[in-house]
Order: C-alpha cells, then structure tokens, then sequence
C-alpha cells in the first residue's frame, strides 16, 4: 500500500507530491498524457507540432500523438484549453502568478467586500494563505517580469488612465503592474540577442524574450531542465520530485507513471479512500494499486468526472458545479508603431480592477492570434451579431475576424497590441461538468459533458466583463491604436476553476475547508477544481499551488501525524544549486 | 476541438440525412467545398476568393497549402463519426443550397459559389443552430491557425519546415527563434516587490 496517490501531474499534482515526498512519504504520481521528460528534444518553437488541435503535443489527449484527442460533449461553442501530460497545462502556460484578490475570501471587509460573490467566498482567511504563496514563489520561484516593447506600451497605457503602480504582491488597489510570474529574469545574453549561437547555457540564463511560451520553453537551450526559463511544474517540482532525497534528509523521490489514465477510485466500508485503478495507454492494461490517502488533481474537467464515474458519492449534486472560466474576451489594437507581440514573456504586464477582475497585456505567434481573433460569439461585423448583448464601446469592430478584416489585422502581427480580459466571474451551478448521456463512452469510461451557459450568466459577471471591456478600448485608444477590434468570445477557457469547489456551506461545496472531501475521508482535491471561486480574475495556478502546498500539510499532519513546515523550515528553490546538482546525478535531461 | 464538433453533429436529428451526402461525396467536391471555405476564412488572389467577390493581392488560405491537411486531420481526429470531412462540406453545401437555392457556378460546391456575404448567412445559420454551433465556432479558428501558422511547410517526420509559411509572411512574422533583442529593462528599475504579511500562521 502507498502512503499518497496523486492523480495527474499537472499544476496542482505535482506540488502535493512534492511536498510530501520532502516529508519522507512514498508518492505514486499517475499521469493520463505523455512524460516530457526531456524539453529539448519533446518540444520545438513551431506552433503545428506544438499546438495543432489535431495531432500537437499539447493537445488533450494521449501520449501516442496518431491517436485522436480525448472526447469531450462541450454541447456549445468552446475552446477548453487543458493540455495532458506531466506538467499539464502549465507547459503551455505564460507563467503569470498573481495572488488571488483578497476579496474572494471570508475574511475581507475592504471597502469593496460587497462588490464580489459574496455567497461563495472561499471558506479561509486570505492572511492564513499568504505563508503558502510565500512558500510556493520561493520554489518556484516568483519574480518581478521584465519589459518587452508590449508592456512598456501597455503602461503608458495605463498610466493615461490614471491607474497608479502596485508595488506590493497583494492586490491592494485597482493598479496596473508588471507582472509576478514563474519566468526566470534574463541574465547573459538572454534578451539582447537573436543569435542562437551566443544564446546557449550558461552564457544565456534565464527568459531569452524567444516568444514561444504557448509552443512549452526549453530556453535556453543548455540548461539544466530545472533552470528552464518558465517554471512549468515539469521543470520545477517534478524534478525536485523525482531527486527528493538529493536535497532534502529524510526525502524520498517519487514514483512517476505517465500515459496512465486514472478511471476509478474505489473506498472502503467506512467511507475512507481506498484505490486508484488506472488504464495504460499504450497497451490498454489496467492496474490498481492501494493508499492511505488519494488527492485527485486531474483537473477541473477530469476530477469531477473522476469522481461521477466512479459512483462516489454526490448528495448535494454540487460535484461538477460552480464552473468558473473568467468570461474572457479580447480587445485588440492595432497600433501605428511597433509593439513586439510576438516577442518576450507572453504577458509581462496586467492591470487589476478590484471586484471586477483584470486585462493583461498577451503576445502570441500568428496561428494562435489569428485562430483566437476568428472565435468569436458575436457573429460577423457588419452582417450580424448573433443576439449576443455586449456593446463595442468604439471598438471599430465586434466579433469575428474573418476575411479582410483578418487579413488586415494581420498585416503585421508586431504591430499589435493584444488586451485579454479576465472577469471575476459568479460561481453558478448551471455551468458545470457532468456525464453524458449524448456521446458514447470512452476506454475511460463515460465521458465528461461540459456546459457553460453563456448567454445567462449573472448580471455581476456579465457587468464585470462589459466593464473591463470598456476599459481595454479605452486604454487602446489612448495610445492612438488605428484599429480595435473587440471579438466577445464564446468560452474560451484558459482558466477553470471551482468544479469541485471548497465552501463555506455544505450546502454547495464538495470539499472542506482541508481540501477535503465532505463524504470521503483520505480524499483530497489539489487542482483548479478545488478553488472556492474564480479567485477575483487573475491567474488561478499559484493560488492553487499554494492550497495544494496547505493540503500537503493538513495531510502529513492528520494522516501521518506529522509537523507543519511552512513558516518552520526555510523552503528549497528548484533553481538552487542542490537542485541542480541533484537533476544532473540523476540525469534528467 | 472538432472530436467535440463532431459528437455535437452526431445528436442532430439531421445526423443520418449528412451521412447519406457525405458517403456520396466525390474527392473533387471535398477539395472544393473546403477550398471555398479556406477563402472565406483567409481570401487571397485565387479563384474562389475572387468568385466570393472578397479577393486580395498577396496569398491567402489557398496559397497556404493547408487544403488537404485540413481534410485529412478533420477525419483522423473525429472517432465518432467516420469521414467527418465530408459531413461538415455536405452541411455547408446543404446550407448553401437554402440561402441560395439552385445556385450553380464555376465549382462542384455550392458553397464554393456562394459570394461572401452569403457564406456568412451559412455561418450565421450555423451559429443559431444548436448541434452545429461547436462546429461554426471552432472551424473559422482551426482555419485561421492553419493559414498564419506554419502548417502548411512543417515536416511531421523531421520536425522541421520545408519552406517559407504564408502566413508568416502576410503577417510579417519573423519566424522562430531561440532568442530576441527585445528585453526593455525593468518598469521603474524595480526588479522586485514585496510581500505585506509573512508567515502569519492561524495554529
């Protein structure tokens, strides 16, 4: 019998197995997608090999890239941006970790505290979390990101509106900032160079400003893979996780199995999680293996599907609900001068609206800026707008680019400045992840049905959204763009969160104020799935690593009875030389 | 994306009368249909862009080659529903055939030989069309990125590209690399903020 099963490596996962590795426990790490282990050779920068929705290696499907993507009933327009494989969708991430705002917890009482959703506030004080982000951007690390041409533009942008500088990593203000992300700063050549000959570790260290954060970062080229630029959970805590005894007394590394879908999770006559049953992918053998406790971590698609598949129990039916994705949409200028969009961090900068979530400032290679400036939910300007409320604010155009209007924004994808707007969206219980009952089962079993119901959203998100919307035009028009074009998007999730929500209530909450299950004792959740709500607007992944990091915690000390060590032990950079010399001896790429 | 498409296809009450077009469908028409499609999408000097009556001088999807791989990945990925290529053009052909009844022209696609403000009457069908809407949201985008990725010169066996993308160059795109002289230094030289609260614990 293990100690810990953790069902899916990806932002959330691979914290709780790290964590608990350094603590001595013996850790199964099942991962449904492929291994990555080795960056270099796995990824390239072109955006068909990475990111083609067909055959990409970041797709959401299986390690065998001639095999189809996993089936999912999405019974609406959607993108569901998740990717498989050890890392998730962190691979593919820009790195942004922003704490949450305060004001999406039970403690807040800000002048503001009426403006959230208040009904679904997360069921911890903000200040018990703070020791837990500390902990997780010293790991990871968190740092201040430096400037592109895009952030530097963006701020004069948001200076013209008036908006002051936040200088603290709480969200104290509406404020605009560079960001705090899980990229290291460049040192060396990193950024100053096209030349990829003078660019190789160790003369380069750190964010080479390559652009190619969406295709996974393997920069620079060299490196050690835990001195990769982007902190990607593969190249952080899994290397720490598989090198646990090299750097921390008493560790022991976990045991890591890719390509290995997780189907059932069974419990015992007293309620108290029992086994994991997981399908190989490659030869369609099943396994089973025991522990003393299970953390689902596959997601806020696949956990709840998890669980529904495997007949746990539902009694308040608020397993799969509460689906939050931020609303996103985006403004796009297009600006008379030179602004670098396909250059440096993906996003370096962001702007926080207290109550209403944020924009930042996004950067993509041409295949993903033209696909997500054509999906929209908002017709075809000038012919029609699909009945979609949502105004243009003086944005020349609303809805799809398509055609001359593409072609045109196109013309030179330097010369545009991409707004991307977050809402802090209402938890709602008719968005949600369920069965279904209209696509055919899977070797998984049956499969998940998302639905986002778009056009019912609360009048507090869709005000949010409008708001921020409002904000992106002006903020463009402020810097003279010649264009702007808004594209009001159908979901396009690229943050989820709340499926399986930790709650105040039992009423309409699956987990504890533990992370716990409410029904299931020895069984947690550590993903996005987890969080109480959409956490304000920004970027979910460190405050889901920092609840994954509190969870490891509540699990050593009540069902090992071990000592908390946040706050008591000095935590370990996975950039720190120990690391370092523990992935070379183990020969991690 | 489309494997999504495709299961919501399949719930239609329509699903059997799309199959039935589909297994008639000939390669010519295939290519057509999607060839008008690609037009729609990304116009350029070619001849369906120029029957649409939306044309451009420099290339657009046609010239980006993308035409099959677009065809053959719309099938691979689709497990539910066999030859879903030919079920997404016979549905555009269908709905080509009621904004314009009887339309014929220079190609075997009566979606091919529709003008563009009348292809955008077939998406706008579509987009108020429930089993349909996954398909009209995502293909537009799947399009998009085939045609300014580079899709259409990547070599699946090494990994590499076999000649220059059009769409990097009608975006003006400088390709890719390991690095760029793009750093700008640090907003107001602050390479650092701070943290109010340090390990406050509740026990």
């Amino acid at each position: 019998m293990r100690d810990i099963i953790v069902i899916g490596a990806g932002g959330g996962g691979a914290v709780i197995a790290k964590e608990l590795s350094a603590q001595g426990l013996d850790v199964l790490l099942l991962e449904a997608g492929a291994r990555f282990a080795n960056p270099e050779k796995d990824w390239t920068h072109f955006e068909s090999d990475a990111n083609d929705p067909f055959s990409g290696y970041f797709r959401f499907g299986p390690a065998d890239r001639t095999k189809p993507e996993w089936v999912r009933d999405v019974p609406q327009s959607t993108l569901f941006v998740q990717l498989s494989g050890v890392g998730g969708t962190t691979n593919h991430y820009q790195g942004n970790s922003p704490r949450a705002m305060p004001g999406a917890f039970m403690d807040y009482h800000g002048a503001d505290a009426s403006v959230y959703d208040k009904d679904h506030l997360f069921p911890i004080r903000y200040r018990d979390l703070i020791p837990y982000y500390e902990w997780v951007e010293h790991t990871l690390p968190v740092q201040t990101a430096p400037m592109g041409t895009k952030e530097e533009v963006f701020f004069t942008g948001a200076q013209k509106l008036g908006l002051p500088l936040q200088t603290s990593k709480n969200i104290t203000r509406t404020a605009f900032r560079p960001q705090e992300n899980a990229v290291l700063q460049p040192q060396g050549t990193a950024g100053l160079t096209t030349d990829s000959t003078i660019l190789l570790f160790p003369r380069a260290q750190g964010c080479t400003f390559c652009g190619h954060c969406s295709q996974g970062c393997f920069e620079p080229v060299g490196a050690p893979i835990n001195l990769k630029a982007k902190r990607s959970t593969s190249v952080s805590y899994i290397p720490m996780a598989l090198t646990t005894e090299f750097w921390k007394r008493g560790g022991r590394r976990i045991t890591l199995i890719a390509d290995a879908f997780a189907v059932a999770v069974t419990t015992d006559n007293s309620s108290r999680a029992r086994s994991v049953t997981w399908r190989t992918g490659a030869t369609g053998e099943t396994f089973t293996e025991e522990a003393r406790v299970i953390v689902l971590s596959a997601g806020t698609v696949e956990t709840p599907r998890l669980w529904l598949n495997s007949g746990l129990p539902n009694p308040n039916d608020w397993v799969g609900r509460g689906l939050t994705d931020h609303f996103v949409d985006a403004v796009t200028g297009v600006m008379p001068f030179y602004t670098g969009s396909t250059k440096g961090n993906g996003s370096g900068g962001r702007i926080d609206y207290l109550g209403a979530g944020m924009l930042e400032v996004v950067g993509e290679t041409p295949g993903l800026r033209a696909a997500l400036s054509a999906f929209s939910d908002a017709g075809v300007p000038g012919y029609y707008d699909n009945g979609l409320p949502g105004g243009g604010y003086g944005a020349d155009t609303v809805g799809r680019l398509i055609g001359k209007d593409l072609k045109q924004a196109m013309a030179n994808v330097d010369h545009l400045l991409n707004v991307d707007v977050f809402t802090d969206d209402d938890v709602e219980a008719q968005n949600r992840v369920s069965l279904s009952s209209a696509v055919p089962s899977d070797e998984h079993g049956a499969v998940p049905r998302i639905e986002i119901h778009q056009r019912q959203r609360s009048a507090r998100t869709i005000r949010n959204r409008e708001f921020l919307v409002q904000q992106a035009v002006q903020l463009l028009q402020s810097l003279g763009a010649t264009k702007i074009h808004r594209i009001n998007k159908p979901p396009f999730v690229i943050h989820s969160h709340s499926t399986m929500r930790m709650g105040i209530s039992d009423a309409d909450s699956v987990l504890d104020e533990h992370a716990e299950s409410r029904w299931i004792k020895g069984l947690f959740v550590a993903d996005n799935s987890a969080l109480a709500n959409g956490i304000g607007g920004p970027n979910p992944t460190l405050t889901t690593q920092a609840l994954a990091t509190r969870t490891a915690e509540r699990i050593y000390q009540h069902y090992f009875g071990g000592e908390p060590w946040v706050c008591r032990e000095t935590p370990v950079s996975s950039v720190d030389p120990v690391v370092t010399r523990a992935v070379l001896q183990r020969q991690l790429a | 994306m489309l494997t999504t498409a495709a299961a919501a296809v399949a719930s239609s009450p329509f699903f059997a009368q799309w199959m039935e077009t589909a297994r008639a469908a000939t390669t010519d028409l295939l290519h057509d249909t999607y060839n008008g499609f690609l037009a729609f999408i990304v116009p350029g000097p070619d001849s369906y862009s120029v029957a649409q009556g939306v044309s451009t001088a420099e290339p657009g999807g046609l010239g980006a080659g993308v035409g099959d791989l677009l065809i053959a990945s719309i099938d691979e990925s689709t497990v539910y529903v066999p030859q879903f290529s030919a079920v997404v053009a016979g549905i555009l052909n269908q709905l080509a055939q009621a904004v314009h009844p009887g339309i014929t022209g220079p190609f075997l696609s009566p979606f091919a030989c529709l003008t563009y403000p009348e292809k955008v009457a077939v998406l706008q069908i579509m987009d108020g069309t429930d089993p349909l809407k996954p398909l009209s949201g995502v293909l537009p985008a799947i399009v998009a990125f085939l045609c300014f990725s580079d899709a259409g010169v990547f070599d699946v066996a090494t990994r590499s590209l076999d000649g220059q993308s059009v769409g990097w160059q009608i975006s003006n795109y400088s390709g890719v690399a390991d690095g760029r002289d793009e750093f700008r230094g640090y907003f107001h030289d602050r390479r650092s903020v701070e943290s109010e609260i340090t390990c406050e614990r509740k026990d």
